[in-house]
């Protein structure tokens, strides 16, 4: 028979030939299996407008209702009357038809034969396990699930990036963002570092910083951080005046074109706004470009229980951008509790205000998305802080040579510093043992004055006595000497 | 205010913190601008005088080679 246009049989490959039925027609008979290729479709059609049947020439009418044309009924078409003998006859599934149909429901399906599959599989697809889930398989195995509890795969995950940031851990830029790490103290007054890496600044306002706990089984700040940091402002007018809480990113390169999510938890003593705000700052040395401010600056209402405060801004690129020579430059994180008129366009003119602000959980990451706070084992975030700030407890030991005083002696640090750091904690008295170049053993009192420091530690300068020592030690020109015990200095690298 | 030692160490007095002289280090920066707005930090103490060498006695030397006066004589043939 000639067709106008294309034969319909294969204008495309998923159109399915139905099996030839016609040898069966006898007049009586109207039930007939649906076959393709002598089996029963894997997936059969699931109404009858998916096929086209036509028997003796005449197409015949899809009709559910089994009243006129055929049905399909159990995988059988059914006439409505039975077709006569050497009637001929044709039929097709159309194309993709038994996997895609709008305004259809699908069977849900299984992993192993999935409702939405393909023409060379059959195995991998589309599927629900049950209500309000939709699962993918491949090859038969269920690999990924989405239901109310959000993305399930039992398997391995690989992608370029997450929010276009780091795959998993060390998201997040801010470190001891959860102020579990305090080695300088838990109270502070003053503009001055206190919880580690976290510079409490304050110009004419005056301030007190301190560590706070969370009580265990609190819920209103999630996944039970220990401390909080509260910072109590009493405001003092001025223009320049202010209170606020800084870190400094090591590296302005941080996060630079960037979109970038600030988040946090805060709480005040009565509703009070405070700003947010962003500083790309390239350092000193040289002729470093100036600061770029008010990157992102947001200022929030805040109530007196701890809500999350989620600020989604982009970081300027810093082409063109110069970098002074001190390699001192940073992405600065600054949260505003009182700032005088100067700061407004900081601030979003937050102004002046005194109270208690309650801060917990900081988090800076890519993405334009507030993940969880990423809590980090306590060791590696003390060992973050350290580059920065680091309690040294050694034994002081050494050699001197008495002729000059020259004294030798070597502590390292636990966590190479970002630069020299500034040492204090000297002079400090110590019981020195003294061994002469004789053997001669002699206790002594000495002191050391001072140090001198690399990136990776630091060496007692000299031995204020040790002239004495060599003296009072019987004439020895070499002494080796070591403290009765342990003494404390402090290093510090901070930006 | 801030005292110069006899090593590149910068004392600040105020805490006797001792600054190294790194221009990443912000003390030290600080200490810079200090100079720069005309201050003078005061100078380094005086080193201890050198003490002259010390002249040993000769039992003194002999314990200081850990040497017996036996070995020594059989050393120098003496014996």
């Amino acid at each position: 028979m000639a067709y106008l246009g294309i034969d319909p049989k294969a204008a495309y490959s998923s159109y399915r030939n139905i099996d030839d039925i016609s040898a069966s027609f006898d007049g009586l008979v109207t039930t007939f299996p649906l076959r393709v290729d002598g089996v029963a479709p894997t997936i059969l059609p699931i109404n009858e407008q998916q096929l086209l049947i036509n028997v003796g020439g005449v197409p015949q009418q899809p009709d559910p209702s089994g009243v006129n044309g055929f049905k399909l009924l159990a995988g059988n078409i059914v006439f409505s009357s039975a077709p006569s003998a050497g009637e001929t006859f044709w039929g097709v599934i159309l194309a993709t038809a038994n996997y895609i149909s709008a305004n259809t429901r699908f069977a849900n399906g299984s992993a192993g034969l999935p409702s939405v599959t393909f023409a060379s599989d059959v195995t991998t697809g589309i599927y629900s396990p049950g209500a309000g889930q939709l699962a993918i398989s491949t090859g038969g195995t269920g690999e990924l699930f989405v239901n109310t509890s959000g993305i399930q795969v039992p398997g391995d995950v690989q992608a370029n990036s997450y929010n276009g940031g780091p795959l998993a851990g060390l998201r997040n830029a801010i470190i001891n963002g959860n102020f579990d790490i305090w080695q300088r103290g838990t109270s502070f007054t003053g503009s001055v570092y206190g919880a580690d890496r976290w510079l409490h600044n304050r110009v004419g306002t005056t301030h007190t910083a301190t560590r706070q706990p969370f009580t265990l089984g609190q819920t209103a700040v999630p996944n039970e951080p220990t401390y909080f940091c509260r910072t109590v402002v009493s405001t003092v007018a001025g223009a320049g005046n202010f209170a606020n809480l800084v870190q400094r990113i090591e590296d302005v390169r941080t996060f630079a074109g960037q979109q970038v999510t600030v988040s946090f938890w805060a709480k005040v003593d009565a509703t009070k706004n405070i700003a947010v705000e962003l500083v790309q700052e390239f350092g000193t040395g040289g002729s470093p470009s100036a600061e770029v401010n008010a990157i992102g600056t947001t200022k929030v209402s805040i109530g007196t229980t701890f809500q999350k405060v989620t600020i989604t801004t982009t970081v300027p690129s810093i082409s063109g951008k110069t970098l002074g020579t001190n390699n001192d430059h940073s992405l600065t994180l600054v949260i505003w509790f009182d700032a005088g008129s100067t700061f407004n366009s900081r601030t979003d003119t937050l102004g002046q205000q005194s109270g208690t602000f309650e801060i917990a959980q900081v988090q800076v990451e890519r993405g334009p998305i507030a993940t969880p706070f990423e809590r980090r084992p306590i060791g590696q975030e003390l060992a973050l802080c350290q580059r920065y700030y680091e309690v040294v407890n050694y034994w002081p030991m050494g050699i001197t040579f008495a002729a000059n005083g020259d004294t030798r002696g070597y502590v390292s640090f636990a966590v190479q510093k970002r630069a020299a750091p500034t040492i204090s904690g000297f002079p400090h008295s110590i019981s020195v043992i003294a061994f002469t170049c004789f053997g001669e053993g002699v206790n002594l009192n000495g002191t050391i004055e001072s140090a001198s420091s690399s990136v990776n530690g630091f060496r007692p300068n000299n031995m204020g006595n040790s002239a004495n020592i060599s003296a009072s030690a019987g004439g020895g020109n070499v002494m080796a000497w070591g403290d009765s015990g342990f003494r404390t200095v402090f290093a510090s690298a901070e930006l | 205010m801030y005292q110069l030692t006899n090593s590149p160490t910068i004392i600040r007095l105020a805490d006797h913190a001792c600054i190294p002289p790194d221009p990443a280090n912000r003390d030290y920066r600080d200490y810079l601008e200090w100079v720069e707005a005309g201050n003078t930090p005061e100078p380094a103490p005086e080193p201890p005088a050198p003490l002259d060498p010390v002249e040993l006695t000769p039992v003194e030397k002999l314990a200081a080679s850990s040497l017996t006066i036996e070995e020594l004589k059989q050393l120098l043939g003496l014996n």
